[in-house]
């Protein structure tokens, strides 16, 4: 492979760092002319539009699928898809930001923003262990200092650093466990690794492995009981960040899981005969995901503020996708990919109406929703759809993701893995679930507040809004069309 | 090139190394344990070194020792951090800490003890020629993602360390005292 | 006796204990901080024996990127530790309370 074709195969990453510069230098000029901020959020956010419209031509155009030695990138077509999807997400969070980040620093935002999304691509094209612990390291410090961003705020800081202690914590573990997984293996391709790791006895040594990866990643995707950072995080951080942490990053941090555990860690056996007959990652992957259904649902129920509550549910739909990733190796990950795409979506609309209700009553508790309805309509419709698809109501799309994981989990054979109690607790917690986000729905609906005033939604949110739960919809009525690509 | 040391260099350079390290986290004053820390790096910069990879442990001792551990120290000086009074250790913390990581010792103890002894290969190669070889040429994509990393944290650090300006300094008192009144959080109580 | 591979390993993991213990116990952000940065050190140094053990150099380069990435997220924790220091004048995790735990 010559320079010429590497360069074809990142056209995408390249655009978008040559973006990130224009926005820099763009974004230096009005600041010496001595524009107005609002004109600047502007600017920069059309230039991040702009980036993403011509990233994502250059992945339907121009990126071949290719393979680089060493597994360092393999691009495919559902790599590329995931691409697209983060793409969309990205300009979501930028549009949510541009109204609503309290900065000076604007060009540096969505500089960061944009560097982020590249290791996001990266993850989810690379099959190399050091390519994935750089690409989810640059994803992460760029999401840490995005979290800090509004540095008038204390609770940003604090989100911040509660967010980099964790994380830091993560990569060291996630990094151990990949060095004992190479040192039993000797190389960093995850197929050499599963291959090799296939022919391997059950070693005590390589089960210290696959649990250190685990729970660097239980970390990263917010899987109770590592989740400890996440209400904070969201709750601390600009809404637009915690968005993009709750969507993209999952999206991508969920690939690079289900990847990495598929492809690298395939028949690797706690016990030859014992009480799992399953890979052992299999069984820390239920007791992570029976934690996080549990503990996400039950603490989601006395939160007040509408953040922390999207935060734990966040808990707990890690906790769904985590069956998905156990029903991956045998029928493919389409449908976790699927949970995971209109989760995203649901999540980043969400948060986009939190950021509007925040800016006019500058409060994201639960009674600041109080009477949506009158205050603003439009607004009030588009949550009901991010609730009720969080919530996995029939036309919209949440339903199809847990039906199709719940469809999954069942359709496997063997019954180590209690897959019938997985998918009843699965259910009953859906249940629970209902209740707090009705909760969210009777403070939109029902409840009437006395002098409130109507929100006016500025157009970017009002697009954000509209596109996501267009795209709910969508996603609800043509499962199949985005089953086909995934 | 035939790599051959006694054992007794390894056994001091642990016994050295892990010295250090309870020295960063028992240590009271932030400047005892940054030194401590010092000295783990250059003790691990001498391990690598004796197992073979020489210009690792170059890169350690200049990267670590040197430019780390530097800025470390400014930011002690910078903010003025006086030696701790009271207990720097809670109880609590204490028990989950000290059976956190007997509990984490214990299993790499234990996994790696199980394995008949795995010989080290006597041929080694850790120069910089081979590193350099390997790192241009097959990790050279990884290398010019480190690179977008670095632009990461310049643009970060630069933005997040920078002054508040007077205006801002102004908007964050305002909004401090309307906040603590308005929804009786405490911000304006502990800063 | 002579030096193998589980020796190098032992005490890279009781480096990296040692640091866990560390990051659970101590108060200060800053020494939290160092301590993260000996599980990563610890990792390095597995890393850099196995390297020799597989008789690759696959290992070494994993070490020159975890320097270079830890190098970087220092630099970017202690700029938080900066930030969060001007606004609430302390660097002590139990003062770390604003956002409801």
């Amino acid at each position: 492979m010559n320079y010429g074709d590497l360069l074809r195969a990142f056209s995408a990453e390249t655009l978008l760092v040559l973006f990130a510069g224009v926005i820099a230098f763009a974004d230096g000029w009005l600041a010496r002319k001595g524009r107005a901020e609002q004109l600047r959020h502007q600017i920069a956010s059309g230039l991040l539009l702009l980036a993403c419209a011509g990233a994502g031509w250059s992945l339907v155009r121009v990126t071949p699928p290719c393979m680089l030695p060493d597994g360092m990138i393999v691009s495919t077509d559902v790599g590329i898809h995931l691409k697209g999807v983060i793409l969309v997400l990205l300009s979501f969070t930028g549009l949510i930001a541009a109204g609503t980040v309290r900065t000076h620093h604007i060009g540096e935002f969505y500089i960061l923003l944009i560097l982020s999304a590249i290791g996001m691509f990266v993850m989810l094209s690379t099959e190399n262990l050091l390519m994935a612990f750089v690409a989810l390291e640059l994803a992460s410090i760029a999401l840490y200092i995005l979290a800090g961003f509004d540095k008038k705020d204390v609770r940003s800081a604090e989100a911040a650093m509660k967010y980099f202690l964790f994380g830091g914590v993560a990569a060291a573990f996630l990094l151990f466990g990949l060095s004992l997984v190479y040192g039993l293996t000797g190389s960093l391709d995850v197929r050499v690794v599963g291959r090799s790791l296939s022919h391997m006895p059950a070693s005590p040594l390589l089960l210290t492995a696959t649990v250190m990866v685990m729970a660097g990643f239980a970390f990263k995707i917010a899987a109770a009981p590592f989740h400890l950072w996440a209400p904070d995080a969201y709750e601390g951080a600009p809404v637009s960040v915690a968005a993009f942490v709750a969507s993209a990053s999952k999206v991508a941090g969920f690939a690079l899981f289900v990847k990495l555990l598929t492809v690298g860690f395939p028949g690797t056996f706690l016990t030859r005969n014992g009480l799992w007959d399953a890979p052992s990652w299999m069984s820390l992957a239920v007791l992570l995901s029976v934690f996080s259904m549990i503990w996400g649902n039950v603490a989601a129920l006395k939160q007040k503020s509408v953040k922390r509550l999207l935060a734990y549910s966040a808990v707990a739909h890690a906790g769904y996708m985590l069956i998905g990733v156990l029903a991956a190796p045998k029928l493919g990950s389409n449908a976790l990919l699927y949970y995971a795409v209109t989760y995203a979506l649901a999540t980043v609309g969400a948060f986009g109406a939190v950021a509007a209700v925040e800016k006019s009553c500058g409060s994201d508790k639960l009674d600041a929703f109080a009477g949506l309805m009158r205050r603003s309509p439009f607004l009030a419709i588009c949550m009901a759809a991010f609730i009720l698809s969080l919530a996995g109501i029939p036309p919209l799309a949440g339903f199809f993701g847990k039906f199709y994981l719940f469809a999954a989990i069942l359709k496997m054979d063997g019954s180590s893995l209690c897959r019938f109690w997985l998918a009843g607790l699965a259910l009953a917690t859906s249940c629970v679930s209902l209740y707090y986000y009705l909760q969210i729905l009777k403070q939109v609906f029902v409840v009437e507040k006395e002098d409130a005033d109507t929100i006016g939604l500025d157009t970017p949110l009002r697009w954000v809004l509209g596109l996501a739960a267009a795209g709910v919809l969508a996603a609800g009525l043509f499962p199949e069309a985005l089953l086909r690509v995934l | 090139m035939i790599f051959w040391m006694p054992s007794m260099v390894f056994w001091f350079l642990a016994f050295l190394l892990l010295g250090f390290a309870v020295g960063v986290v028992a240590f009271r004053n932030p400047v005892s344990s940054a030194l401590s820390l010092v000295g783990v790096m250059l003790a691990l910069a001498a391990m690598m070194i004796h197992a073979g990879a020489f210009f690792l442990g170059a890169v350690q001792a200049l990267v670590y020792a040197g430019a780390v551990m530097t800025l470390f120290i400014f930011i002690v000086m910078l903010l003025n951090l006086k030696e701790e009074t009271g207990a720097h250790i809670g109880w609590a913390a204490l028990v989950g800490g000290v059976s956190a990581a007997s509990a984490f010792a214990w299993i790499v103890y234990k996994s790696v003890s199980l394995m008949p002894p795995l010989w080290l290969a006597r041929v080694v190669r850790g120069d910089a020629q081979a590193l350099g070889k390997r790192l241009f040429t097959h990790y050279q994509l990884p290398f010019e993602i480190t690179a977008i990393l670095l632009l990461v944290a310049i643009v970060g650090v630069v933005m997040l360390s920078s002054r508040l300006t007077i205006h801002e300094e102004n908007e964050r008192k305002m909004e401090a005292g309307g906040c603590s009144s308005a929804n009786g959080n405490k911000e304006g109580g502990t800063c | 006796m002579l030096i193998t591979l589980q020796h190098y390993l032992v005490v890279s993991g009781l480096l990296f204990s040692v640091g866990l213990a560390g990051v659970i116990m101590r108060r200060n952000l800053i020494v939290v901080y160092m301590c993260l940065e000996m599980m990563l050190a610890a990792a390095a140094l597995a890393l850099a024996v196995f390297s020799r053990y597989n008789q690759n150099m696959d290992g070494q380069v994993l070490v020159f990127f975890v320097i270079t990435v830890a190098a970087a997220e220092v630099a970017v924790g202690l700029a938080i530790i900066v930030s969060l220091f001007r606004l609430c004048r302390t660097v002590q995790t139990k003062d770390l309370t604003h956002l409801k735990f």
